[in-house]
């Protein structure tokens, strides 16, 4: 038995196989909210309130809500969740983010069929467009490592983006371009007959269109996100709904800074390989599933220089849970 | 900004000036590989609502997929 996890800025996600072989996958939002109590009638009136969501209690009396019930309850109180992840690492803003992000990684990966079973999960690959001295994934690497260990996992990282080739790129031959649309970051690796050749990612995805719309519109990152989520929108197209038109808006902004970050980091990239036939270009991950979102991306790399020859730009079968999968491949091939 | 610019593989001094940059060659430096995380304790976290995440089973299989790059890795 292995399994493969993908430890997402927006939702973490398990993937693993049942006895008869169908792929079994466990989300989470991967989102907290802390609210707490002032007086002991306020902790009970707080704590019958919470029946029915996920939530913990911390030693100093405070309620911590988790996942999207996190989301719910700061929409109704017109602040934002904070999350345990920023920019696809563990997140240095909030105080108690490795502790949350711990907790929840420890549920939601539950316990190990064996002592030692394979466990692979993602990491993003270093930013094209950010100092190498403002990232690095070391530490965020190593802290998930321990957590798992600890549970009794044998766990090893791999990219992001190569989980997605291998989640996405079988009838290819594994080979061709994959882009992973977290919610913190795009994972890209261009892949040859199964071996990463280039990998890298870019630092804008879809919270900053959330932050962006959000400020455009006056309104909290939280009720963007949950707009954008549950309203009907298509990118490049005009809308009633002022978040959702502000957000359509900065989704074409987003690709058309992504397809030009592309286009200068693989132009005349020395690892590159001369393909002799043109690639498919796959997407995946919460932010491409907006509408229009294939589209676009395929007219904006041609408009943009993408440098390598295309032959289809195309969706992930589940755009959602294909990074998991490809953790899941890995971890069984490893 | 942290003050330093990238020409290439090397480092421009911000005390250079423009038309006449101090280049310090880039050194590579090895960096061990020992690992110090400090413990990181949810002891305190009382787990009192609903389980987290939610499951799903789709009607998928990775066999093929592994078996195939399992190929192709064996025969690099």
């Amino acid at each position: 038995m292995a399994k493969g996890l993908d430890v997402g800025t927006s939702f973490i996600i398990l993937a693993s196989e049942s006895e008869k072989g169908k792929v079994i996958y466990k989300d989470f939002r991967d989102a907290f909210y802390v609210i707490k109590p002032a007086t002991p009638i306020a902790t009970k009136m707080i704590e019958k309130g919470l029946t029915g969501k996920v939530f913990v209690k911390d030693a100093d009396g405070s309620f911590i809500i988790l996942g999207k019930d996190a989301i719910e309850k700061a929409v109704e109180r017109n602040d934002s969740a904070k999350r345990p992840m920023h920019k696809g690492v563990v997140s240095s803003k909030e105080k108690d983010a490795r502790r949350i992000l711990t907790y929840i990684l420890k549920e939601v990966s539950g316990t190990p069929a064996e002592q030692g079973e394979k466990l692979v999960f993602c990491v993003p690959a270093q930013p094209v467009d950010q100092e190498d001295d403002d990232f690095d994934v070391g530490y965020h690497e190593d802290v998930i490592v321990k957590l798992l260990t600890e549970v009794g996992y044998s766990a090893r990282a791999i990219n992001e983006a190569e989980a997605l080739c291998y989640s996405e790129l079988e009838k290819d031959d594994y080979t061709g371009v994959c882009l992973s649309w977290g919610a913190g970051m795009v994972n890209v690796c261009v892949m040859l007959n199964g071996e990463p050749v280039v990998t890298f990612s870019t630092t804008k995805s879809g919270d900053w269109v959330d932050r962006m719309a959000a400020v455009a519109t006056g309104e909290t990152d939280s009720i963007v996100q949950a707009e954008k989520e549950q309203g009907d929108f298509t990118i490049g197209h005009p809308n009633d709904n002022q978040v959702l038109a502000a957000v359509a808006s900065y989704y074409d902004r987003l690709i058309d800074y992504t397809t030009k970050q592309l286009a200068a980091a693989m132009e005349g990239h020395k690892s590159i390989p001369k393909f002799k036939d043109p690639l498919p270009v796959v997407v995946a991950g919460g932010t491409s599933k907006a509408k229009g979102f294939v589209d676009l991306f395929a007219k904006k790399l041609e408009e943009n220089g993408f440098p390598l020859p295309i032959k289809e730009v195309r969706h992930a079968a589940d755009p959602l849970h294909a990074v998991a999968r490809g953790c899941l491949i890995a971890a069984q091939v490893m | 900004m942290n003050g330093k610019q990238n020409i290439g593989d090397q480092r421009v001094d911000p005390q250079g000036s423009f038309f006449k940059p101090q280049i310090r060659k880039r050194k590579n430096v090895e960096i061990d590989e020992k690992k110090f995380v400090t413990e990181i304790s949810t002891n305190s976290l009382e787990k009192k609502g609903n389980d987290l995440g939610t499951k799903t089973i789709i009607n998928d299989d990775v066999s093929s997929s592994v078996s195939k790059l399992a190929l192709l890795k064996k025969n690099k």
